[in-house]
């Protein structure tokens, strides 16, 4: 009967640590020499990202002209990695917020890291449409200030002013409820840097921590503001990915203009979130040894959500198909013929393997449970995530409705030292996140670790 | 203040303490504890948050504030013809008033804990006991015209419940 209950509910903390030791294994990587993998990784992330900045340097100073865009194809790599990294800071929000909500327990160790990932995610995103302005420095023309020129009002009717305040509210409130939840956390490390040398690290962490003493009424209080930004940022983020889709389906290019986008945005951003997910926190428990606290059912569960989403946008692909012949449409029929078999076909058949095919191997829990196999799902999610976005886009775009304006686009080494960049910008500020700040709620796992032995204590 | 702290390592003795001291009628001035423990706030007795009020007052501001200038900058101050489309073209509006709705309903409610919990940079900090943001939970009592009698009484029964430490203190 025990061996059953463990089985139905496996612990999510290995070993029964007691809270002393908590604090100690979370905050130790913190202090101690970062190891040869981290510099590694760090040395590689930082030259991504010098590569990137870079490019975009050129880019700004010369034009979008140092772009493979054309008069066809108007947008392509930019929105792809914007639409990309968007999707990827959705998973930190649902294990964050909605998962609270569901009072999923197993979130605790790795809501830290995963609402970290949407925040860098988010800002990586929004370099792009910056980019591609062309003038980022008139960037701020996007908001409706009282100017010199009428004035003249943003258009509150374009879905592009939507995506803007969006993700600027995304960000914010992402950002809050991050910072939040880590102040009980850094008055922990506030108070164990009581040490001489320690000096700035308790003076930065007494900063930090808003002079946090654990008193009941603020706990209180503090629970309830929890629930609260965790029960708005879960309307938020169904919103953003739905508001990223209209960019596209207010549209009317056939491949674009379909109520479906919603819902298999949000899906598909959810899906690709947790592949990245996968990918940083296996090799991160790995480097920070951190095993005992982000065991291989968390990353079960995390695989069980990707087939779910998986199988979401698989199911989406198809009705998108199904769709296209049954409306009746001849050019919507061409978009998707084209799709499958025109010259961008082997991404089209790269995006429907990694998303919609690969995945369904997690319905084996020998899969769920390998380490290496998940790894290597995750990276290939990532890759199908992102050429999804990239065919949604270059496809529908580049057979116009007049053959005369028919064209090709090849992206330059200049959009694919920006994609870099990215990439390098995100694990950047990853790798430092994890040196300098908690990656692992300390309170929140304490939490759940008294739970478990009062669970116990009643059923010894 | 005179005030009597006691020192917990687990959390089932700190909430017999805390229950027998509210049996006992003994004024609690407060616990301090590294984790939210569950149970807590039904043995303190403490009364439920107002905090969703400010979430609801500062979404209602965003929500007014958002249409308030969409409709003034659109369809009042410049009525912009886009595509043929209304001027008061409510339904695409919505986006905006949604986003805004909850930025600020956030918003408030996060400044509203800072300020009702006195938490800023600038807070002067003074820790009621050792590691109470580590594995030590505390129990601070009112002891203010207490007499012998009574101090004797209630270090029994913190005692009792298995505190580890006790001290008075003037604060």
């Amino acid at each position: 009967m025990i061996a059953d209950a463990h089985l139905l509910r496996p612990s999510w903390v290995e070993g029964r640590p007691t809270l002393r030791q908590i604090t100690d294994d979370v905050s130790r990587p913190l202090t101690a020499r970062p190891t040869l993998g981290w510099w590694a990784c760090f040395a590689v992330a930082s030259l991504a990202l010098a590569w990137g900045a870079a490019s975009a340097t050129y880019e700004v100073a010369t034009g979008i002209g140092t772009w493979g865009l054309n008069k066809t194809v108007g947008w392509a790599f930019d929105i792809t990695n914007f639409v990309f990294w968007i999707g990827i800071g959705h998973a930190g929000t649902l294990i964050s917020a909605i998962l609270l909500l569901f009072r999923q327990k197993w979130r605790t160790s790795i809501s830290r890291s995963a609402e970290a990932m949407t925040i860098f995610a988010v800002m990586c995103a929004g370099l792009f449409p910056l980019l591609h302005m062309g003038r980022p420095w008139f960037g701020f023309w996007i908001f409706p200030y009282p100017n010199t020129r009428g004035p003249l009002w943003v258009n509150f009717r374009s879905p592009l002013v939507w995506d803007v305040v969006a993700i600027s509210t995304y960000f914010t409130i992402s950002f809050v409820f991050w910072y939040v939840g880590m102040i009980p956390d850094l008055a922990t490390l506030r108070d164990r840097a009581a040490g001489r040398g320690d000096l700035w690290r308790r003076k930065i962490f007494g900063l930090l921590s808003l002079g946090w003493d654990g008193s009941w009424r603020t706990w209180s209080r503090y629970e309830t503001l929890s629930l609260i930004l965790a029960g708005l940022a879960t309307p938020l983020v169904l919103s953003v990915h739905s508001i990223v889709s209209m960019d596209f389906a207010t549209g009317l290019v056939p491949g674009w203009h379909t109520t479906l986008f919603p819902p298999y945005f949000v899906a598909g951003a959810i899906f690709s979130g947790f592949g990245m997910v996968l990918t940083l926190l296996i090799l991160t428990r790995k480097v920070m040894g951190l095993e005992r606290y982000i065991t291989i059912h968390h990353l079960e569960a995390m695989a069980k959500i990707t087939l779910l989403t998986g199988s979401m946008v698989g199911f989406a692909y198809l009705t998108e198909l199904f769709l296209a012949w049954f409306g009746g449409n001849p050019y919507e029929r061409a978009a998707f013929w084209n799709r499958a078999t025109g010259p961008f076909a082997w991404a089209y058949w790269t995006m429907v393997t990694c998303n919609a095919i690969l995945p369904q191997l997690l319905w084996s829990k020998r899969v769920r449970t390998s380490v290496p196999i998940l790894f290597v799902l995750s990276l290939l999610v990532n890759v199908g995530m992102w050429f999804e976005r990239f065919v949604i886009i270059v496809t529908s775009l580049h057979r116009d409705f007049l053959p005369s304006s028919w064209w090709f686009y090849k992206p330059t080494i200049i959009e694919v030292g920006i994609l870099v960049g990215s990439f390098g910008l995100f694990f950047t500020c990853f790798l430092l996140f994890i040196r300098a700040l908690p990656m692992v709620a300390m309170w929140e796992v304490k939490g759940v670790a008294a739970a478990a032995a009062r669970a116990g204590e009643a059923h010894p | 203040m005179s005030r009597l702290v006691a020192v917990f390592h687990d959390e089932a003795p700190l909430l017999a303490a805390v229950r027998a001291a509210r049996e006992h009628r003994a004024s609690i001035v407060d616990v301090y504890t590294p984790y939210a423990v569950h149970g807590l706030d039904e043995a303190l007795g403490l009364r439920g948050t107002r905090l969703p009020w400010v979430t609801l007052a500062g979404g209602l501001c965003g929500m007014a504030g958002a249409i308030a200038l969409q409709v003034w900058c659109a369809v009042l101050d410049w009525p912009l013809d886009v595509g043929g489309k209304p001027h008061q073209s409510a339904l695409a509006f919505l986006p905006i008033t949604f986003e805004a709705t909850i930025l600020l309903g956030g918003l408030a409610t996060a400044g509203a804990f800072f300020w009702r919990s006195r938490l800023s940079p600038l807070a002067e900090l003074r820790p009621v006991a050792a590691g109470v943001t580590d594995d030590a939970m505390a129990l601070v009592l009112k002891l203010d015209g207490a007499g012998p009698d009574e101090r004797a009484a209630l270090h029994g029964l913190l005692l009792a419940a298995g505190a580890r430490e006790i001290r008075e203190e003037d604060r």
